[in-house]
């Protein structure tokens, strides 16, 4: 979940004292931390629109009634008009844009907007492939402006020292080793890239040019969103009009000419959604009327009104995660409030019943509890090493192995149980013998190209006297409880001494080799077996 | 001390210089009883014993055949009558010893008695008279046997009938002052104590009238570790039990998961993050599993395309992973259950494990334990789900707190979390929800269903007293041996 970080003391203006906390608790956010003067909250990935400073505490306003839902306008004719290149359109099809008047970036506000343009881009915009926003000072414009693709321009980048070609900064800059991936993966050697009628505006979606730079002085700005996906770049430009409406700024519309067609961008259409009142009580279990939801769903930003049994309501524009009446339904109840839901008990029939295999799995744990065996729990993931060249065993056929992992020692399901436990051993060599250890779990192979999963049973003892009649004792026994027809077989294998293992219908028993006593450092002799529970 | 232990002193002690073998019969002990008692109070330095070494007779059980008459006394005696041709006898050992002590010859192809062999009818066979001796001899005395009638002895061993084994015997005991300082307290209180009760003892009703031997009871006494079970397999049974005791039926489901099942089927988008390879444990081998039915598929890609506005790739789907969540087997039972029209709820749970493709610390581990559950039917809602995790909770003693949160599969969604005071927090247990509509007529069901996924491994914070996760997986022989039981701090 994305984390934004607000200074206290503008957070204290809005909501002073506890209440923030409560408010960001009951509307399912977070507060992470509090440290040095800042608050940190976590956002769900439903809720872009609360990146922003200013949607985080317009929610909150609304949450606590302290505010009213509004409706959102870009105002009049469009301000100006981006050509869109068919060389772009190849790489990067999809543009929207506003520009926004009478802003005023004082104080944080321009960090919070960059702050919420970039959060926006990563997550939202999945580390701005979807989409990618930029924000120019309109002062610095000059004449037509394109949306354009090519396979090398010069200019300085934002905060640099000197020009640099596009090539330069995808590899010698910091956002151009970042994001440049989103321009390979297309294999296409033309940079989507802005630019007015004299120079470039920003390579995109890596970096703005230094000459369009907004500060805190900027009062009139152009912000464009750009991407893969269409939906995804209509919807944040939305949400930047919402955000900046609430920043008190004026936003004018921006025609987009593609070599096709005309747009006019952002695209401000409301989705309407009614719900009934019987499935508002029904999903949440409450009683209620048309007019408290009415009255819940403008706690929660929607426009709303009483219709028929149930409401009709407006979906704000910055709301990217309403796709029916069930999301509207968990804002009323968000509303009405969680904690005064009260709990009503399941009705109806109902009976226990655990299941077959695990009855059998626990059964057998008490035999082997009560043959003096303790259990071990190990990690189903594994490596090569333990399962094979430390036992001295063949590398197996069917090895599950796992792409990719963060941790060196997984890179496949264990086959067997019984390198585990030696590990245990091995691990416990200080311990007080004898050592009798067992575990019963799943382990994993291919077989003709499909994953089985097995459920085996393995022991291990250790102590100077441990030999081979001691472990076939305990298969004995196993075999009575479970009614398993053993013919014991003289076996070869490359964990157990030859002339002391046995196989039998499931499974394998012996004396464990001096060579692989010695891979786990073990110092005194152990005797196991291994035995297929369930195929 | 054993009441047996007290009786041979105190006769030893009375008895000046007495053998082992009277105080033993006096007793009516056993040579064996006797000898293990012996060894007892001299093991406690309560008499000294004088041994010499000697070598002791083991007689053979061949040899009994042999007490009333040996092989070739029975030949000689046929030979009396008449000769007999060496083939027709049977056994040519006793033909050799027949001729070897004079009593016969061969010759002309017939075994003949000789003068020597009628006149040692009726004497004593010199042999036999020693087995006979040895057989009732105590050790020293078996001991002067075998030197003084070196050649018969060396006979029997020669034909396997006696083995000579080197030994001791007890030549005198002595009672210590430790001794005499037992015997002296237990004979003050009128000389009747029992250590050790006995099965002799309640069998003879020998306890009758005799007092006990106080013990000193804050004595250490030895340390024994019993086998046991792994805490969490404990604490998955505590959650299993408490999930039947509220009415629900235990389900499985595979660990090798399609993202089918783990992501897809439950309206997670194809470009989520949490699909991404750092989070998820993809798999090699296997790269991708077959996703069956034709017509759920479908409706689960129109469900993607309809939702999330983008293309569904089966491609995608295919992928193999290690589950991420136990909520994959949930899908599996909506989709198993889609029919399912009765008027009572069907409530299901899994207890398993779910991987994550974590860098490990104390708080992280690639694999966890996950408990998810539905419950399926009409009319369901999310009081009913926020009364099931009360309950589950409050039995595993967490007064816990909901609050909204959000998963792509449920609407609304919920959190459960409880305050950890040594944080200083709310932690959360549990995500929960009702599953999307979308889903569940995805996946062919018009129930309404109820979802939760709660880690387990957590608890084990709270039940077991460690510091960090990997704790739990050690298997260190220690900690499973002498960990306190759940919840005990």
């Amino acid at each position: 979940m994305p984390n934004v970080t607000f200074d206290s003391k503008d957070i204290e203006r809005l909501f002073p004292g506890k209440e923030f906390d409560k408010l960001i608790d009951s509307i399912g956010m977070e507060v992470e931390e509090r440290k040095g003067g800042s608050v940190t909250i976590s956002v769900t990935p439903n809720r872009p629109d609360m990146l922003s400073f200013t949607g985080l505490m317009r929610a909150l306003g609304l949450h606590a009634g302290k505010a009213k839902p509004k409706t959102y306008a870009v105002a009049g004719r469009p301000a100006l008009s981006i050509a869109v290149t068919p060389a772009v359109m190849r790489v990067r099809p999809f543009i929207a844009a506003l520009v926004a008047r009478n802003i005023s970036l004082k104080g944080n506000a321009l960090r919070y907007v960059i702050d919420f343009t970039e959060k926006l881009s990563d997550n939202y915009g999945r580390k701005r492939n979807k989409l990618a926003m930029g924000m120019h000072d309109l002062s610095a414009i000059n004449g037509a402006v394109v949306y354009d693709a090519k396979h090398d321009e010069r200019f300085v980048p934002l905060n640099g020292a000197r020009p640099m070609s596009f090539e330069e900064i995808l590899k010698g800059h910091a956002k151009g080793e970042e994001y440049g991936y989103t321009i390979s993966r297309n294999g296409n050697a033309n940079y989507p890239f802005l630019r007015d009628s004299e120079k470039v505006l920003s390579l995109i979606p890596i970096i703005n040019s230094d000459a369009t730079k907004t500060t805190e002085h900027t009062t009139a700005m152009l912000v464009d969103v750009t991407g893969t996906d269409r939906n995804a770049v209509e919807d944040a430009a939305r949400m930047t009009v919402c955000m900046l409406i609430d920043m008190g700024a004026e936003v004018h519309p921006v025609n987009i000419e593609y070599p096709d067609r005309n747009e006019i961008t952002p695209s401000m259409r409301v989705k309407r959604v009614t719900v009934a009142l019987e499935d508002f009580e029904n999903i949440i279990g409450v009683r209620s009327t048309a007019k408290k939801m009415a009255d819940f769903a403008a706690r929660e930003g929607y426009i709303a009104r009483t219709a028929g049994k149930g409401i009709a309501v407006e979906v704000p524009p910055y709301r990217t995660d309403i796709f029916n009446e069930q999301d509207v339904i968990e804002d009323l109840a968000i509303a009405h409030g969680y904690a005064s839901i009260a709990p009503m008990p399941v009705v109806g029939h109902s009976v226990g019943k655990e299941s077959e295999s695990n009855m059998r799995r626990n059964g057998i744990a008490m035999l082997m509890v009560g043959l003096g065996y303790s259990e071990a729990m190990n990690y189903y993931l594994s490596n090569e090493r333990l399962q094979f060249e430390m036992m001295h065993r063949k590398r197996g056929e069917g090895v599950i192995k796992v792409a990719k992992s963060k941790t060196e020692a997984i890179t496949m399901l264990r086959q067997q149980v019984l390198p585990g436990l030696l590990q245990n051993l091995s691990d416990s060599a200080h311990e007080r013998m004898p050592q009798r250890l067992f575990e019963i779990g799943s382990v994993f192979r291919l077989e003709n190209g499909k994953p089985v999963e097995e459920t085996h049973v393995a022991f291990v003892s250790e102590h100077s006297k441990a030999n081979f009649a001691e472990a076939k004792s305990v298969v004995d026994a196993l075999a009575r409880y479970t009614g398993m027809r053993i013919g014991y077989k003289a076996h070869k294998d490359g964990a157990f001494i030859d002339g002391r293992c046995a196989s039998f219908v499931d499974g394998l028993v012996g004396e464990i080799t001096p060579e692989v006593l010695e891979s786990f450092k073990i110092e005194e002799p152990v005797v196991g077996g291994e035995i297929v529970l369930e195929p | 001390m054993e009441e047996r232990d007290l009786q041979l002193l105190r006769y030893v002690s009375t008895h000046g210089g007495v053998t082992l073998r009277d105080a033993g019969r006096a007793l009516g002990l056993s040579s064996r009883d006797a000898q293990s008692t012996l060894d007892r109070l001299e093991h406690d330095k309560l008499v000294t014993v004088e041994r010499r070494r000697v070598r002791t007779v083991r007689i053979m059980a061949e040899a009994n055949r042999y007490i009333d008459k040996f092989p070739e006394e029975e030949l000689r005696n046929s030979l009396l009558v008449k000769g007999r041709r060496p083939d027709d006898i049977r056994n040519s050992i006793a033909l050799g010893w027949a001729v070897k002590n004079g009593w016969a010859i061969v010759s002309e192809g017939l075994a003949k008695i000789t003068q020597a062999g009628r006149e040692s009818v009726g004497r004593p066979y010199k042999v036999r008279e020693l087995l006979i001796k040895l057989k009732d001899a105590q050790s020293d005395e078996q001991d002067r046997l075998v030197r003084s009638e070196a050649d018969a002895a060396e006979t029997l061993v020669k034909r396997k009938l006696i083995a000579v084994e080197e030994g001791s015997i007890v030549e005198g005991i002595a009672v210590t002052r430790e001794g005499e300082a037992a015997l002296g307290s237990k004979t003050a209180k009128d000389g009747h104590e029992i250590g050790q009760l006995s099965k002799e003892l309640l069998l003879s009703k020998g306890w009758k009238g005799m007092r006990f031997k106080s013990y000193n009871v804050n004595a250490p006494s030895e340390t024994v570790y019993p086998a046991r079970l792994h805490p969490m397999h404990q604490l998955l049974d505590k959650v299993r039990r408490i999930w039947l005791d509220m009415g629900f039926t235990e389900v499985e489901g595979p660990i090798i998961e399609s993202a089918f099942w783990n992501f897809d089927a439950l309206f997670s988008p194809q470009d989520h993050p949490t699909r991404e390879m750092q989070d998820t444990f993809y798999l090699a081998e296997p790269k991708s599993l077959d996703i069956g039915n034709r017509k759920l598929v479908a409706r689960v890609k129109a469900m993607h395309e309809n939702g999330w506005k983008g293309a569904w790739d089966e491609y995608m789907a295919r992928q193999a992973v290690l589950r991420t969540h136990a909520t994959s087997v949930s899908a599996r039972q909506i989709y198993r259950y889609a029919k399912y029209d009765g008027n009572d709820p069907l409530k299901l749970v899994s207890i398993g494990r779910v991987f994550r493709n974590e860098s490990i610390d104390y708080k992280h581990l690639a694999e966890l334990h996950h408990s998810d559950g539905i419950i399926i039917g009409k009319g369901l809602s999310l009081a009913n789900l926020i009364h099931t995790l009360k309950e589950f909770y409050a039995r595993l003693g967490f007064e816990v707190r909901m609050k909204p949160s959000y998963f792509p599969f449920v609407e609304p969604g919920m959190e459960v979390t409880y305050y950890n005071e040594k944080v200083g927090d709310w932690i959360e247990l549990c995500g929960s929800g009702v599953i999307r509509k979308e889903i569940t007529r995805a996946l062919g069901s018009r129930n309404t269903v109820l979802a939760w996924g709660a880690g387990l491994d957590r608890l084990a914070f709270n039940e077991l007293d460690i510091g960090s996760l990997t704790e739990l997986y050690r298997n260190d022989m220690d900690w499973l041996r002498t960990r306190k039981e759940l919840g005990a701090r």
